[in-house]
């Protein structure tokens, strides 16, 4: 166990329902960009493989899968994030006055160790839109307020600044990657390996 | 009333313990509008885990009896010929609660404890190392003392089950997580050590085959005794011969038939076929190739414990379901169910009425006439903070014991430690589990006074310091003898109690619970005995075949790879303008 261990970043996506939590992702990985609104079914999360200033690191990237909707997320689903980002709609201000409940409901729920400097990225998607109503003073305003989280105004829909924003993610995830090695002594996690014929995990360690 | 959940399923789950949770999944995976309601704010009901903090509301709640105002029968919504049947509580909650502190609220201050130690210690005073001064010397020696404010205010790093279990690697829900592919949304350690208490010691039972070779507690006859009586049991099949006669015989019988030494007997007994003194002999084969077959996948004992504790696994199928389109609402309590004829239409929950084909109810919300008698058994439940482990090896260890008691059931202990999540750096959690004979103290009583320091701790006298000990025991046999021990050298290194809850609640596993139901309602039993979740799985797959006899009950879930790809050929972008209404 000498070697660097392979880098798996866990990213959750928090922000109200409809303010392109899905499309973000989408857009991102799969390149593709649907207006057809259907609440989030089959959603699950998405994995990417991203070169962070010469390291290679996969990007676990976890949908609310809609249990969002009624303020129904386990803490299950906040174990062990390495990134919290937090998304409104610029046009919808009630998606954006969310963001304090959200960015609450992570710091209480994961109980990160060290929540004054947790990774949170904030996005303010559909960028794109003529009517938008949340200024970008006021969205600078509030992640100034909270220690000067990163800002982006993005659009799922143009892929504007998508690229840019899970980067960052990506860096600032991996940056705060400490409390891992605290572990490294003890025995290894255990992932139930799928179809155990088709994928040896080689991990096993079979005792007999 | 003015809630945009949609008023039509195909299923409503009431509960999210874990058969209602598999059952849940399970129906939206086939594709069925599924609803799933918890009244409570966290997920799991009485298979929850919580935070030391979440524990002491819930043990509140549970103090003060939970409040159900039942509705005005006459409500409009119930139809003509329905009848409204009122949601019931009477197994959500837990009886004789008992809890303790064996350490003080608070530490003295530094300067006490200085001068406590001083009075203390007649030893010469200690010398400065290169810089650091006495006081942070002191208070170095003060983070291996505890106090309740300071597990408080940890409280957070706590995920205090209340119903522990483990997963054997080759059981039904292993197999189940696998073939479903749910394992993705989990976490586990392999469980690395199982231990016996044997002529009051305690003692590491070989299991794998490496350790039989391994071990220095048996000697090399044994050893080839027990290879070959392991082999006998994971070979046996019903057409031989081997066990002809011991059909109606106890296990213990049959050892003894093999002249087995008493060391033996007590592993293969207690340990391996989990099984006691009146367990029948078929029983107890069946159950060693259970333990055997489950050896040597992920690690070198048969078992799987959950990270972050086995709260988790409930949410781990509520995800599927969620991902699969299930409606999820916590915090939202259904208070009645509507009845016609002998069916189930609908229930009623904050003024709406949701319609449903299909009704799936944890016991704990189960309205009484559904229930019938039920008999009122019971688990003993302990939990228990510790400074240290029960048994001190050289790295942190997860740990099954089966703790025999004569004549009875066993107790089941769990010891799990900070890598698993379940408990802060310095502190080991103890749970134990047995049948209700009496009340939780007085059945665990045995295990608790032979393993367990049970004194107050005064917060100023520090005990010998987990660091040194390890060197102190060997790693292989350690056994220390505990009789009579409170001055001896093991007496002192027993871990000290921090925190012990006690606590009854019912089980319910034992009783055929479709007697008083209409057809289409299906209850769930709540935590039942075993150590493992074989029953749970059992359960939610016959209610799921007596739903949906003809569809497959959890197929493999695909990845979300496969998934995205699929969605995206199906559902071209069509372009318009993004005026369309949105769901508010
Ligand atoms: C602790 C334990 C765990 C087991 N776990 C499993 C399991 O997970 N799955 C499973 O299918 N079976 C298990 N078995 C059963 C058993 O190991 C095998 O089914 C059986 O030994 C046949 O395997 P083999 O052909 O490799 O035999 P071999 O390993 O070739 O052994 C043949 C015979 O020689 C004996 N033997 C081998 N080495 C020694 C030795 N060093 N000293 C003395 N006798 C020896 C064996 O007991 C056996 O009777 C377990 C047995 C034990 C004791
Ligand atoms: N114009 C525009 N529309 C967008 C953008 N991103 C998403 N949308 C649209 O907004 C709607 C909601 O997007 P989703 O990605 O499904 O939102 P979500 O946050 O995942 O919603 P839930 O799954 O319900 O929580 C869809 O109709 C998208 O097409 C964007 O950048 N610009
Ligand atoms: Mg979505």
């Amino acid at each position: 166990m000498a070697t660097r261990k392979k880098v798996l970043l866990k990213v959750i996506i928090l922000g109200d329902s409809s303010v392109g939590k899905t499309s973000l992702m989408n857009q991102y990985i799969n390149k593709k960009f649907t207006n057809q609104y259907k609440a989030t079914i089959g959603a699950d999360f998405l994995t990417k493989e991203v070169m962070v200033d010469d390291r290679i690191v996969t990007l676990q990237i976890w949908d609310t899968a809609g249990q969002e909707r009624f303020q129904s997320l386990g803490v299950a689903f906040y174990r062990g994030a390495d990134c919290c980002v937090l998304v409104f709609d610029v046009a919808s201000p009630g998606s954006f006055k969310s963001l304090d409940g959200w960015r609450d409901e992570f710091l209480i729920q994961a109980s990160p160790s060290n929540p004054d400097h947790f990774p949170f990225v904030v996005l303010g998607n559909k960028a794109d839109l003529e009517n938008r109503t949340v200024s970008t003073k006021r969205a600078q305003q509030w992640c100034q307020n909270k220690n000067g989280l990163p800002y982006f105004e993005t659009s799922a829909k143009e892929a504007t600044n998508v690229d840019q924003a899970f980067i960052t993610i990506a860096r600032n995830a991996l940056a705060q990657d400490t409390d891992v090695e605290l572990y490294n002594d003890f025995p290894e996690q255990i992932k139930l390996s799928g179809s155990t014929e088709n994928r040896s995990s080689g991990s096993d360690n079979c005792a007999c | 009333m003015e809630d945009d959940l949609p008023s039509k399923y195909e299923v409503i789950v009431i509960g999210t313990g874990m058969t209602e949770s598999i059952v849940a999944a399970a129906a939206s995976r086939i594709g069925k509008r599924v609803l799933h309601l918890d009244r409570n704010d966290y997920y799991g009901g009485m298979w929850a885990s919580f935070t030391f903090e979440a524990l002491q509301k819930w043990l509140d709640e549970c103090r003060n009896g939970k409040t159900s105002d039942s509705l005005k029968s006459s409500s409009p919504l119930v139809q003509d010929g329905e009848k409204s049947v009122n949601i019931g509580n009477q197994f959500s909650t837990v009886f004789n609660i008992e809890e303790k502190w064996f350490i003080p609220e608070k530490l003295p201050s530094i300067g006490n404890l200085q001068s406590a130690k001083n009075t203390q210690t007649e030893d010469s005073p200690k010398e400065i190392k290169d810089g650091q001064t006495e006081s942070e010397e002191i208070l170095k020696q003060n983070d291996k003392l505890w106090c309740q404010a300071k597990i408080k205010t940890l409280g957070r790093k706590f995920n205090l089950d209340l119903a522990p279990k483990l997963l054997f690697s080759r059981g039904t829900l292993v197999e189940l997580l696998i073939s479903s592919n749910i394992s993705r949304y989990a976490e586990f350690r392999c469980v690395n050590r199982i231990l016996t208490w044997q002529s009051d010691k305690l003692e590491t039972v070989p299991c794998s085959r490496a350790d039989v070779f391994a071990t220095k507690n048996v000697g090399l006859i044994e050893k080839r005794q027990l290879m070959q009586l392991l082999t006998l049991c994971v070979e046996y099949k019903p057409e031989g011969d081997e066990f002809k006669g011991f059909e109606d015989k106890t296990l213990k019988e049959y050892l003894e038939s093999k002249n087995l030494t008493e060391n033996l007997m007590h592993y293969v007994l207690y340990a391996i076929a989990m099984s006691n003194d009146t367990t029948p002999c078929m029983v107890g084969v069946e159950r060693t190739q259970r333990f055997l077959s489950s050896l040597g996948r992920y690690g070198n004992t048969p078992f799987l414990w959950p990270m972050y504790g086995t709260g988790e696994l409930p949410q781990c199928f509520c995800r599927l379901c969620a991902v699969f389109g299930g409606v999820y609402h916590l915090k939202r309590a259904a208070d009645s169910v509507i009845v016609a004829d002998t069916e189930c239409k609908a229930i009623l929950s904050d003024g709406s009425r949701l319609d449903c084909d299909h009704l799936v109810l944890g016991v704990a919300d189960a309205p009484p006439e559904f229930l019938g008698s039920v008999p009122k058994a019971g688990l003993s439940r302990g939990i228990f903070i510790l400074d240290r482990s029960i048994s001190i090896s050289d790295k942190e260890s997860l740990t099954l014991l089966q703790f025999p008691i004569k004549g009875k059931e066993p107790i089941t202990i769990i010891e799990a430690g900070p890598s698993t999540h379940v408990c802060p750096p310095g502190l080991y959690l103890l749970h134990m589990t047995t049948k209700q004979i009496e009340n939780a103290v007085q059945d665990l009583k045995p295990a608790v006074e032979a393993l367990l320091h049970t004194e107050y701790a005064d917060g100023i006298t520090s005990r010998i310091d987990t660091d040194t000990q390890s060197t102190q025991t060997t790693k292989e046999g350690d056994s220390v003898a505990s009789k009579g021990d409170s001055n001896t050298q093991y007496g002192l290194l027993k871990p000290q109690i921090l925190y012990a809850l006690y606590f009854n609640c019912p089980e319910t596993s034992g009783y055929d619970l479709s007697q008083n139901v209409p057809s289409n309602v299906h209850l769930c039993s709540g935590p039942d005995l075993e150590v493992d979740y074989e029953f749970a799985v059992k359960q939610a797959k016959s209610i799921f075949s007596k739903m949906y006899p003809d569809s497959e009950f959890l197929p493999r879930a695909p990845d979300p790879e496969e998934l995205s790809l699929e969605v995206d050929e199906a559902a071209g972008p069509p372009f318009q303008s993004s005026e369309e209404p949105k769901e508010e």
